[in-house]
């Protein structure tokens, strides 16, 4: 067996820089996401961008869009309106809800909110005639990538948010660190906003490439690998962008293999998603080798 | 003027729903007051792991798929990923504040649901048994499985009931409990079983959102067990019969034309939770209603 790596390369290289480009953003968001103890928030927010999309596609859009496969037309931008405007609305209402709730914990509401939302989405298809769920809208559909320009949406809206997350580092750090004293004053409402606004905007951009799972995978495992190693954003930086880059080079080249192999067609999304998670487990089974983490017996 | 079978269609439904709603609303009220909020969607999507797992070792390309969805071995598969998947969240618990148990339980379901999508990838209809287990098939539904649903039912309930000092002590005082782990994962077990039968019916999504719906509202008016699960119970199938009546357009609307099973029945308890919610941020709480912590 031969395994052309030039081909792989050829092919790939553009969805492994936007998969870097991806992760690395999302990763730095995760450490924040992890460190306020709202893990469910990113794929309820990515969810909720989902339904904007399919909104944008299956209702508001009335030339027969609704039967393709291809997500090509997410690009244009209405979807990507409504997908912000959809999590910007779930936001609010989590903010809002967050101040009235009684009884009931912000992660069970958020839960549960994610997954009406994904019955949602199911009922808009339905109800617009289309039987299939798409599986695409899960684990993306990388193999779409046509050179940068059909990326170019998505690079200036991380390129914003990579610039809002350098010059705004030092006050979303500090709230983060100190996410449960400091939420009743005003300012924070207002980072807070900003926080979960570049969240909306990444995740949006995002989801139209990577899709709902893998945008939370992006999220949450790169940010649990780098801390369960260090608990230094400038530390767990480079730990992310390693974790990230490895998962992608494989993830990407799996279904070049199987396909020469075994002649079998797969996705790339979810072999992404399985290698960090892969990743995760070496790296937490390294930790408690070393002695690092003790499994407690209680 | 409804057919016989018509009759014999929603009983067998109304029937399912009912016995469901019973443990699915217990185990939601330790779930949503234990704040595993993804526990269960976790088990979910591992049981929905399971199911594919046998679809695809037991199909080639020459003979196709010889398993369907609601086949009985793909419960014993099921069983294995969710006695698997309970065993990791019983004993995977991060000492450490920077990284939630909530993250773990999350990683545990967004990598299930990966790994469903990648082995049903490279077979022929992979994509339709991928959708076949989020959206769930009401045809499954017959009097022989609405049998075995009573009957495991009937037996988790009073496994339950046995126990259920240890259950409760672990939602509300989890420190006074020897062998926390153990019970930990007895709990998450008896959690997987209702899963693997309720999956392969109403999907993953709708397995999740009745463990979870009922417990939410009725954790927001009540404190006490007894009344949280009447309540809930109440409420979600109240929901469920009005979904199940729209879905299948009993009143002969245009507008509930091609409303599917699964996500109408969401879509109605979804609507039933928001209002909840709506009155519970309105109406002061009751003294002795209010769950210490959480307001």
């Amino acid at each position: 067996m031969t395994i052309d790596f030039q081909l792989i390369y050829q092919e790939n290289h553009i969805a492994f820089c936007l998969c870097l480009m991806i992760g690395t953003v999302l990763g730095y968001l995760g450490t924040h996401v992890l460190k306020r103890g709202v893990v469910v928030v990113g794929i309820s927010l990515a969810q909720f961008a989902a339904i904007g999309g399919i909104l944008a596609e299956h209702v508001f859009c009335e030339h027969g869009h609704s039967h393709s496969h291809t997500h090509s037309h997410e690009n244009e931008p209405l979807a990507y309106f409504c997908s912000i405007s959809a999590v910007i609305l779930i936001a609010v209402f989590y903010s809002v809800v967050r101040k009235y709730k009684k009884n009931i914990s912000l992660e069970a509401i958020i839960g549960v909110t994610y997954a009406i939302g994904f019955a949602t989405a199911v009922f808009i298809i339905s109800i617009c005639g289309s039987q299939e769920l798409h599986t695409e809208r899960f684990a993306g559909d990388l193999n779409a990538i046509m050179g940068f320009g059909s990326i170019l949406p998505c690079i200036m809206a991380f390129g914003a948010v990579t610039i809002c997350a350098i010059v705004f580092h030092k006050p979303l750090t500090h709230i983060s660190n100190n996410y449960d004293f400091k939420k009743e004053s005003i300012s924070v409402i207002f980072w807070d906003i900003l926080f979960y606004t570049m969240m909306g905007v990444s995740i949006s951009y995002a989801i139209v490439h990577i899709g709902v799972v893998m945008v939370f995978v992006f999220l949450v495992v790169p940010a649990v690998i780098a801390s369960l190693f260090t608990t230094k954003l400038l530390f767990q930086m480079p730990i992310i962008v390693l974790a990230v880059a490895v998962a992608s080079m494989i993830g990407l080249s799996v279904p070049y293999i199987a396909y020469d192999s075994w002649k079998l067609e797969l996705s790339t999304g979810p072999h992404i998603g399985l290698m960090l998670g892969l990743i995760l487990v070496v790296a937490a089974l390294v930790k408690v080798a070393t002695g690092h983490i003790v499994l407690s017996k209680r | 003027m409804l057919t016989s079978e018509a009759v014999n269609f929603f009983l067998m439904q109304l029937l399912l729903i009912a016995v469901v709603l019973i443990l699915h609303t217990y185990i939601g009220l330790h779930v949503i007051r234990r704040t595993l909020i993804f526990s269960d969607l976790a088990l979910d999507q591992l049981a929905a792991f399971g199911i594919l797992l046998c679809i695809v070792i037991n199909s080639n390309e020459e003979t196709g798929n010889l398993v369907q969805l609601n086949d009985p071995i793909t419960y014993i598969y099921a069983l294995g990923a969710v006695t698997f998947g309970s065993f990791l969240l019983a004993v995977i618990k991060p000492k450490s504040k920077n990284i939630p148990r909530e993250a773990v339980i999350g990683i545990i379901f967004a990598i299930s649901l990966l790994a469903c999508f990648a082995i049903t990838d490279p077979v022929n209809g992979g994509e339709m048994l991928f959708d076949g287990t989020l959206k769930g098939d009401l045809d499954f539904v017959t009097w022989g499985l609405v049998k075995v649903t009573v009957i495991v039912y009937l037996l988790l309930l009073v496994f339950h009931y046995i126990f259920r000092k240890k259950f409760i002590a672990l939602a509300e005082n989890p420190e006074t409990i020897k062998n926390a782990k153990f019970w930990d994962f007895l709990f998450f077990l008896s959690q997987g079983i209702i899963t693997i039968l309720i999956v392969p019916v109403a999907g993953v999504f709708l397995a999740y959102v009745f463990l979870m719906l009922p417990a939410a509202m009725a954790t927001m008016f009540k404190k006490q067990w007894k009344s949280a699960l009447m309540l809930g119970w109440s409420l979600g199938f109240i929901a469920c019969t009005l979904g199940l009546f729209a879905s299948y357009n009993i009143w002969d609307l245009r507008f509930f034309e091609n409303w599917p099973y699964s996500s109408t029945l969401v879509v109605f308890m979804g609507a039933f939770f928001l209002t909840a919610l709506l009155i519970r941020c309105i109406k002061p709480l009751k003294t002795n209603d209010k769950i210490k912590g959480t307001c």
